[in-house]
């Protein structure tokens, strides 16, 4: 077992790899949310960082007395800091070299207004944050849109591939005569031959598709009525009744249509971020779009149908049915790849391969969330009465209280809050590097007081 | 603050958990878990490293807090059952970062004893944080006024019940993934318990096991590696110093909440008004939501409170 194993089981080793390459830039102060961001990033593998030291003095309590000393042995590499102080009137500093920036209670107005309003496309991911008493907000602002290559959803609609059959999978269903089976035969079936046999029986009756109301009863009519009238309590006939559904189910992908469309603009006009990560994936994206075009927009089989109670071996042969042709489709996408993007594949410091294998097997998960104007500064820009109190604290421009119990939380000094909120930016940044799980999009207001947390659109 | 707090675990969130109640200058801390460090803690568990593995972590933790910050911190190394209700009537609040459930509920009724036995005279505040890769929950116990532990113990799934479970009969013949292969080997082949399962000959001897097996059966050994086996075997839970860090620090909240009087209780009929009960989760954005648990009329635990 290795050290990062409880971890790995979460983003696996491809996505631990970009964390420890990752290079972040933080702006605060000596402050306790900025030691707690540190310290989080540093526990999960990041080891580079350039602290932009905004100069003030901060009386809150502080864990670490001596920085560096204390995230010593956090990781397993040397944790390097560049520290230098914050010139806010140097516009020449180079951004773009960090995968993602952190801007912690940062209180010059003018220079934060100024950066996140940049119009450059090179410009990282910048999460802002803030805490007072018992609340806090984080807000993530993005100059390109984000692509979300593994949303890692909590429940995966399996697809069968019945809408678009290829000849092995046709083949395979047509070797079993159910006619001929034994009961103990049929129970033995998986489910899906049981589906595609019910959806083949109403064709050959000339009666179109049934609809998603009418499954469950059609292949009651076929199965039970037709073939085995013994079988209403076989585990597999049970499934196909749970399952039923995926039998005719059009699989919708509007968000990895939404995604491609949108890379394709971005490489038309380059405006976007190059880095190793961003520049291959941006040309995996392109790859697949071309990729639906030449298969009539049929996405990639999924190559892991879930489990079926069944004979093993019949299993079997199913499941290697579908791994075939994920293979094949794989092959084709290479090919896609090879063809239109050759430097890919020169660039020693990326595992090409490996790389178009995950971005071809997650393709159903693709997500991407587009940059956001800014509108925190504006009176009208943040109506949520919490989050419009931190920002007038935060900018000194001056409060009133809804009610004294909140006023009274306000002024509390609560050192929890602040790792609560190093927790929080910590895990969005590790998303943002990562390109795994969604971002908030894009604003997030912790209220301690009633434990309710608010995710908003500013 | 002036109050004698217990945690329960040194382990991801315990570690927190005393960070933020020594930066909240409790008055008196102890902690008390019974396990030895391991690697794979350190990837959260950041009051220890690599030098301290094998050591007891309630000893490790409060060493790093009495070195840096000279603060007395009381530590146990043992079975928390164990303990008796002559501890546990010193403490003020308990706030437990544990990952089981049968202290959890043996703390709870002891709480709730307490209560009972001293009329009030003594009623101890449990926070309950538990956390599973990027999610969590948050439960705050006050003995007759909120909901307790077990009033919610049916909204915790029942593992037997659930949708994963496969029937013995497919494990046995029918196998057909990796899961089924390595229940086998564990139930049927090389009884578990009779192994170790830190020890890297017994491990290769169970994976050696599911390998032939998996193969005898044909099924695709790609994924078939020491750590994801472990993984079943021991039904790992992923988790990251984020996460972690937010649960504790929830916790943590309710301590300060209570102990600045920032909750809300119905004068009228002496229940809460606040919320009882958190949960998160930062898998896609980040979702909490909180409200009140009430309490259960016929909870076998605090009903008669």
């Amino acid at each position: 077992m290795e050290r990062y194993d409880r971890q790995l089981r979460l983003w696996g080793s491809h996505g631990q790899k970009w964390i420890n390459k990752a290079n972040i830039c933080i702006v605060a102060s000596q402050c306790a949310l900025f030691q707690e961001i540190l310290k989080n990033l540093t526990l999960t593998g990041v080891s580079k960082f350039t602290w932009l030291h905004t100069g003030e003095i901060d009386h809150d309590p502080l864990f670490y007395k001596d920085l560096a000393k204390g995230l010593t042995n956090l990781n397993t590499t040397v944790v390097d800091i560049r520290a230098q102080n914050i010139d806010y009137s140097d516009s020449a500093f180079d951004w773009k070299e960090y995968t993602t920036m952190v801007v912690v209670n940062a209180n010059n107005k003018q220079w934060l207004e100024n950066i996140l309003k940049r119009t450059d496309a090179e410009m990282p991911p910048i999460i802002c944050t803030y805490t007072k008493g018992l609340f806090g907000y984080s807000y993530t602002k993005l100059f390109v849109p984000h692509f979300v290559l593994e949303s890692h959803p909590e429940h995966k609609i399996p697809d069968l591939g019945f809408q678009a059959p290829w000849p092995e999978l046709s083949s395979f269903m047509s070797s079993f005569d159910i006619s001929l089976l034994s009961s103990l035969q049929l129970s033995q079936l998986p489910y899906a031959v049981l589906l595609y046999k019910m959806l083949q029986y109403v064709k050959d009756q000339g009666v179109e598709a049934p609809s998603n109301r009418d499954i469950k009863a059609a292949l009651n009519d076929y199965y039970l009525g037709e073939v085995n009238s013994d079988g209403f309590n076989d585990l597999n006939y049970l499934q196909a009744q749970q399952h039923s559904h995926l039998s005719t189910r059009k699989q919708t992908f509007d968000d990895l249509e939404d995604a491609i469309s949108c890379n394709n603009k971005l490489l038309q006009s380059n405006s976007r971020r190059h880095s190793l990560m961003d520049d291959t994936f941006s040309c995996l994206l392109c790859s697949l779009g071309i990729y639906l075009d030449e298969n009539d927009r049929n996405l990639p089989i999924d190559p892991n149908i879930p489990d079926m109670e069944s004979d093993s071996t019949i299993y079997h042969k199913l499941k290697l049915i579908y791994q075939n042709k994920w293979q094949e489709d794989l092959r084709k996408f290479e090919n896609i790849v090879a063809a239109n993007f050759p430097a890919l594949y020169r660039d020693t410091n990326l595992d090409i391969k490996g790389a178009i294998r995950l971005f071809f097997l997650h393709s159903r998960e693709i997500k991407c969330i587009n940059p956001n104007e800014i509108r925190l500064f504006e009176n009208d820009g943040v109506s949520h009465p919490i989050f419009r109190q931190l920002i007038n604290s935060q900018f000194e421009m001056g409060r009133s209280f809804e009610s004294e119990l909140i006023e009274r939380a306000f002024k509390l000094t609560s050192y929890p809050t602040e790792s609560y909120m190093g927790g929080l930016v910590a895990q969005e940044t590790i998303k943002l590097i990562t390109h795994q799980f969604e971002p908030i999009d894009n604003a997030f207001i912790y209220d301690g007081l009633t434990n309710n947390a608010v995710t908003l659109k500013v | 603050m002036e109050c004698n707090v217990l945690i329960l675990g040194a382990g991801g969130l315990g570690c927190e958990i005393l960070k933020n109640l020594v930066m909240l200058n409790v008055s008196h801390i102890h902690i008390i878990d019974m396990d030895t460090i391991e690697l794979t803690n350190l990837n959260r568990q950041f009051l220890f490293n690599d030098n301290d593995i094998g050591k007891p972590k309630s000893l490790v933790a409060s060493e790093y807090i009495e070195r840096e910050f000279n603060v007395p911190v009381q530590h146990f190394v043992g079975d928390l059952t164990h303990l008796d209700e002559e501890f546990y009537k010193q403490f003020d609040f308990i706030i437990s970062g544990l990952d089981s459930i049968q202290p959890r509920r043996f703390i709870n009724e002891m709480i709730i004893r307490i209560a009972k036995a001293t009329s009030f005279q003594k009623c101890i505040t449990l926070i309950d944080g538990g956390m599973e890769g990027l999610k969590g929950h948050i439960k705050t116990i006050i003995p007759g006024i909120t909901a307790c532990w077990e009033c919610s113990l049916s909204t915790l799934p029942n593992k037997d019940a659930s949708q994963d479970m496969v029937p013995m009969c497919t494990i046995v013949n029918n196998p057909r993934n990796l899961q089924h292969v390595i229940e086998y080997v564990i139930n049927v082949m090389v009884p578990v318990d009779k192994l170790n399962l830190d020890d890297s000959r017994d491990t290769k001897l169970l994976f050696d096991e599911c390998m032939k097996r998996a193969q005898n059966f044909s099924i695709d050994t790609t994924e078939l590696t020491v750590s994801y086996m472990l993984g079943i075997i021991k039904r790992i839970i992923p988790s990251v110093s984020t996460m972690n860090a937010m649960v504790a620090a929830g916790c943590c909240n309710e301590l300060v909440k209570i102990y600045h009087d920032l909750i809300v209780i119905d004068e009228k009929t002496g229940s809460l008004k606040s919320n009882n009960f958190t949960v998160i989760n930062g898998s896609s954005g980040c979702y909490s939501y909180s409200f009140q648990f009430e309490r259960l009329p016929d909870c076998t635990v605090c009903s008669d409170l």
